[in-house]
């Protein structure tokens, strides 16, 4: 969206029909509006809301002027309306919201003449656009009016467009930013359809006829249990989460407490607290190397350090039946095998099964080739060697191992100790005790609720896992039944195209928050003086990255400016635009008195930086601090205003009354 | 030999169990505690026959009510030399199952089954070597899981139980004599 113009009649102190025109320039993107306070500068902001969104902001809701309403007689009708010309998507669109006012009654008070206006006055609104040819314009239904705005710039997200100067330190501290992220960044697109198909997927899913099968009417039904108990789980889910975060806060909120303390003594308490806990940390995680690195060692070859007395005791018989493998030279157990075929040995004797001759030709048999002993034997010392190598060292590397754990285990104690004595310094000083107290207590229970959030968390994972099992057991039924099977198809197809979606939406969220943190740091580095590093978190706030610390109003307001501009740049450099999505929007700024909370080096900075982030920059200022900020923003300005108070007959100036000058100089 | 899945039944398989991590692709792998001595089934195969036949005790297999266990072909052949070489001291020194030297000398070095008589005789001495097995499993679980209450306690008593060992058979002394009879 980029405004080409905006039109006032009889609105506020604009009297009669006033137009502004902004610039459309791609370079000299910038629109000042400049005037001193109370000449109407906010009311153009309000003038933007309500014709687009229908918000009347003023104390006194009647928006005609009131020049003209003093001049309306019983039953006169006056109107005023604003219409906003804008470009979206290629297309100008014309919107026009009057308000009619009828006079209902004229009374004179003292000086003073009284006129009451009808408590509701008719209200119009109209949207046309114009058609590429360039002058057939086309009416947009009334009822459907709303919901096209919406889609050019949705209501939730136009606090991030239209604000004042006093509103803007806390954008960035809202609690939940994601919603405006995301729909700036149109995932919100992605999204709907995202939900929409699991919606779909599930209502195939109920639509699977499972009568007549009593293993698929069982999952149905454990279906529906598990996911009443996710969704039970869910609720307390967030409960955890709230819980967790409350005591993290908590924690951190005790910790920069005690850091501020006054006491020299404390702090380095503190500092050196700090310290050995960290050191205690790597100890720790060292003794879980140390333990593993012991097992490693006591399952290194074991078998050959406990099987030392067993490996000597065979090598002894080995060594002693050296000499009775002495045999028959050139002789090979075919030759035995072949006297006892024929049952009568060389010497006549015979070779019955059993007898001792027998016998004593076996034995003979067994030293012979293929398997003759003394090749195995040597076979066996050969080996043996192999699986010994090492197994001299293997007791002093489990000692060794065991030494080092406990060393280790020696330096956690020591360290262990250190820390109580720190911590007992930080508790001589009265009122850090106190706080170190809570801080410890917030400690346990952000733990606590850490635990208590992770088992939820588990319990919902074990969930998600029957439910899934139950679908598959519908579906695997649905599938095999003849009955199911269009509706077996459609799922399939729907939890395909699901799969895709989560998919892309994953992928690029994953970009829009490393692109966001980086965007934010890089603007908030340029802007602010001091050091600061900034995080985005799971729900986009932003965050320092270091301590918490007191922030002024004017680094609220620094902090807020990074994180638009971040925003803005975002949606403009269509980040998340590949071949298949077009998700990049242009994006206007209107402000209102948007440095009034901020020092000149800030100024100057935000200043270099806006014309460049956003497409479009509109901006009414005191004429003050228009003094600091034109020095960077002079080129960028494609059109400027003076917004002056009309004078009456002795030149003062009447507060109902203003006009709009272009000043010449960028016209 | 040591060419299947093997199955160990008994009160002995579930000690077997307490003295051995799980196995990473255990679903619930995270939720046990998995300090033990042994990192797998197959590390225990190895070395408890022999701590079995050091400590004289041979457990003949239980019954499948009593705890199983199995141990699959594909760890086996990871070890499968290193199983052979225990078997063969196994089966040349164990006195207990045969007196005749000669006769264990045989058992020993005769490997091949390729007849049914081998066979036979093979799965006898694997029973042995299981027997053996099961003992040296029930002298770590006293020793171990009977003792020990932390990870603290199981480390203290791995260095202790090596320590002892050392001493008590003369390490040195005996690494000395082994290098002498391979050098020869």
């Amino acid at each position: 969206m980029i405004i080409q113009s905006i039109e006032m009649n009889n609105f506020r102190q604009y009297v009669g029909k006033q137009k502004i025109e902004f610039s459309t320039d791609k370079e000299k993107n910038v629109t000042v509006l400049i005037g001193v306070n109370t000449s109407g500068k906010t009311t153009i902001i309000r003038a933007f809301e309500w014709c687009l969104y229908g918000k009347n902001g003023f104390e006194d809701p009647v928006l005609l002027n009131s020049d003209v309403r003093s001049n309306m007689h019983v039953g006169d009708t006056q109107t005023t309306y604003v219409a906003v010309t804008f470009i979206h998507d290629d297309m100008q669109y014309i919107l026009k919201r009057s308000f009619t006012y009828v006079c209902s009654d004229r009374r004179t008070e003292g000086n003073d003449v009284v006129v009451t206006l009808n408590k509701k006055p008719d209200e119009n609104l109209t949207l046309e656009y114009l058609l590429q040819d360039g002058q057939t314009k086309t009416n947009v239904e009334r009822n459907n009016i709303e919901e096209s705005i919406d889609r050019v710039l949705p209501t939730d997200l136009s606090d991030y467009f239209f604000f004042g100067g006093e509103r803007i330190s806390g954008i960035a501290n809202r609690a939940d930013l994601s919603k405006a992220v995301r729909g700036l960044m149109r995932l919100d697109v992605l999204e709907h359809s995202r939900d929409h198909l699991q919606a779909v997927a599930k209502k195939f899913n109920g639509m699977i006829d499972t009568s007549g099968n009593a293993a698929a009417q069982k999952a149905r039904d454990s279906l529906e249990t598990y996911r009443k108990k996710k969704a039970v789980l869910q609720e307390n889910l967030k409960n955890a989460e709230k819980e967790r975060d409350y005591w993290h806060d908590k924690e951190k909120e005790y910790s920069a407490e005690l850091s501020k303390s006054n006491v020299e003594q404390v702090k380095a308490a503190k500092r050196e607290r700090d310290r050995i806990e960290s050191s205690l940390k790597r100890e720790q995680e060292r003794l879980e190397a140390c333990k593993k690195a012991m097992v490693d060692a006591f399952n290194m070859r074991p078998y050959a350090f406990f099987g030392m007395p067993a490996i000597k005791k065979s090598l002894e018989i080995l060594e002693a039946v050296k000499d009775s493998t002495e045999s028959v030279p050139a002789m090979e157990q075919e030759s035995i095998d072949y006297l006892i075929h024929r049952g009568i040995c060389i010497c006549g004797t015979r070779l019955d099964v059993g007898t001792k001759p027998y016998e004593l030709v076996m034995a003979e048999r067994r030293k012979l080739p293929p398997e003759q002993i003394g090749t195995v034997v040597n076979n066996y010392k050969n080996k043996a060697e192999g699986y010994l190598a090492g197994s001299e060292l293997y007791c002093d590397t489990v000692g060794e191992k065991y030494k080092e754990y406990r060393e280790t285990l020696r330096r956690i104690g020591q360290l262990e100790d250190d820390l109580k004595k720190q911590s007992e310094m930080i508790i001589d000083d009265t009122d850090a005790k106190a706080i170190e107290d809570k801080r410890r207590e917030a400690a346990t229970k952000y733990k606590e609720a850490m635990d208590d959030y992770n088992q939820i968390n588990a319990d919902i994972g074990s969930c998600d896992a029957n439910i899934k099992n139950c679908e598959n057991a519908i579906e695997k039924y649905a599938k095999s039944s003849s009955k199911n099977s269009k509706v077996a198809r459609y799922i399939a197809y729907a939890e395909k195209v699901l799969e895709w979606l989560i998919e892309t939406y994953q992928s690029k969220e994953v970009i829009v928050r490393e692109q966001l943190q980086k965007r934010v740091n890089d603007n908030f580095a340029r802007m602010y003086h001091g050091e600061r590093s900034i995080l985005i978190d799971e729900k986009y706030r932003v965050k320092y990255a270091d301590v918490t610390t007191e922030e002024s109003d004017g680094l609220k307001a620094v902090k807020s400016f990074a994180f638009i501009a971040a925003l803005v740049s975002m949606a403009k450099d269509k980040i998340l635009d590949d071949s298949e999505m077009k998700l990049g929007q242009v994006y206007p700024l209107v402000m209102d008195a948007p440095f009034s909370n901020v020092d000149e080096i800030h100024i100057d900075n935000i200043c270099k930086i806006l014309p460049k982030t956003a497409n479009q920059v509109i901006m009414a200022v005191m004429q003050k601090d228009w003094e600091y900020a034109a020095k960077n923003l002079n080129q960028y300005v494609g059109i400027s205003y003076t917004i002056l108070k009309d004078r009456d007959g002795n030149g003062k100036e009447i507060d109902t009354s203003t006009h709009i000058r272009k000043e010449a100089s960028h016209v | 030999m040591f060419d299947s899945n093997m199955n160990f039944y008994g009160v002995q398989a579930n000690y077997l169990k307490d003295l051995c991590e799980l196995r990473k692709n255990v679903p619930d792998y995270d939720q046990h505690v998995n300090f033990k001595i042994f990192h797998s089934y197959v590390d225990a195969y190895v070395v408890c026959p022999l701590i079995g036949y050091q400590y004289g005790k041979r457990i003949p297999m239980g019954s499948s009510t009593d705890g199983d266990v199995g141990i699959l072909l594909e760890q086996i052949s990871k070890k499968r030399s290193e199983l052979r070489f225990v078997y063969q001291i196994l089966m040349l020194i164990d006195e207990d199952s045969e007196p005749d030297e000669e006769k264990r000398i045989y058992r020993a070095f005769k490997l091949s089954e390729s007849s049914d008589e081998d066979k036979e005789r093979i799965a006898e001495n694997m029973k042995i070597f299981n027997e053996y097995f099961f003992g040296g499993i029930e002298v770590l679980h006293e020793q171990f899981v009977d003792e020990c209450t932390d990870d603290d306690s199981y480390l203290r008593r791995m260095y202790e139980y090596v320590k002892r060992f050392n001493e008590e058979q003369d390490g040195e002394a005996l690494k000395a004599s082994i290098d002498s009879f391979l050098n020869k």
